[in-house]
């Protein structure tokens, strides 16, 4: 009874912490990265970590990075056309409804002037997280 | 009588043997008149001996795609430059020729073409695909589409790419 209890109360947290997530960061790669690809992942980490701590601690806004290559992100890769290296913004909506932004563009075109990639990968983060 | 009526034969010969090289130079003529790139709109007059040809050369649209890459290319970067010279080949081949289509390679890291990444703001690897017309430059961005179909689907990119600059020539 006491193992149930505290596997409810898991359930519960774990659902709570979904229910309020709100921004999506979702980096995908093939198998063999390059140092592009890898470079960008390590701006937007850094990034995410400095400027919205508070947020990533309480999962309002999660990131996660997958190999577009493996069977079990198929679907995933299918959803976003990540076919290769993306990167992507998924804003969650109350109403159930998602926002998607493709910045992989931006990725791949500013990251060799990483601060300049920082300050649009803010401005896109900001102008999402203030939809409602 | 004989003879008129061979002559007779022989002027209707000349004639129309005259008329098919007539059409022939007028199709000739035709054959020349194409679309070419020029930089403006331009007519001029070419006298020759009695008769005088109105040339009117008509600006039609140019697309430059420029690929920019750092000095040392990955697998993705190498895969959309693949991409991108296949489809020129394969379906642009007379644009290429007739300078309607081209495609620039710029090292994003070399010192020279800094100010060209600085107006594209493409400061590592990036697609743009630039229409040119009446002195006007519009560019649509294909850096998401190279990096995300280029390399594990290599048809869609080619197809998207193709359609984008068949858009852009009209």
């Amino acid at each position: 009874m006491k193992n149930l209890l505290i596997l409810f109360s898991l359930l519960c947290v774990t659902l709570a912490a979904q229910a309020q997530t709100k921004l999506l960061v979702y980096d995908f790669h093939i198998t063999n990265r390059c140092a592009t690809c890898q470079k960008i992942e390590e701006v937007t980490v850094e990034t995410l970590n400095t400027y919205y701590k508070a947020q990533i601690d309480s999962s309002i806004i999660v990131f996660k990075t997958f190999n577009c290559e493996l069977e079990e992100n198929a679907e995933l890769v299918k959803k976003y056309s990540a076919y290769g290296s993306t990167l992507v913004l998924t804003r969650l909506l109350p109403d159930g409804k998602e926002v998607i932004v493709d910045i992989t563009d931006l990725g791949f075109s500013k990251i060799g002037k990483p601060e300049l990639f920082v300050e649009k990968l803010r401005e896109k983060i900001d102008e999402l997280m203030k939809l409602q | 009588m004989q003879k008129i009526t061979l002559f007779l034969i022989a002027a209707c010969a000349a004639f129309m043997l005259s008329s098919c090289g007539g059409s022939k130079q007028e199709s000739e003529k035709t054959d020349s008149v194409k679309a070419v790139y020029v930089e403006k709109t331009d007519t001029t007059i070419q006298e020759s001996g009695d008769t005088a040809i109105v040339v009117k050369k008509v600006e039609v649209p140019k697309v430059t795609i420029y690929l920019f890459h750092a000095a040392r290319r990955c697998a993705s970067c190498i895969a959309i430059g693949n991409g991108v010279n296949e489809v020129l080949q394969d379906v642009f081949k007379n644009e290429v020729k007739a300078g309607r289509v081209q495609l620039l390679e710029v090292d994003a890291e070399a010192k020279e073409n800094a100010a060209l990444c600085e107006k594209y703001e493409a400061f590592g690897t990036a697609l743009f695909v630039t229409r040119t017309f009446q002195g006007k430059e519009t560019r649509t961005d294909f850096t998401a589409q190279g990096f995300k179909l280029a390399k594990n689907k290599p048809d869609e990119f080619k197809q998207l790419l193709r359609e984008q600059i068949v858009k852009d020539l009209k």
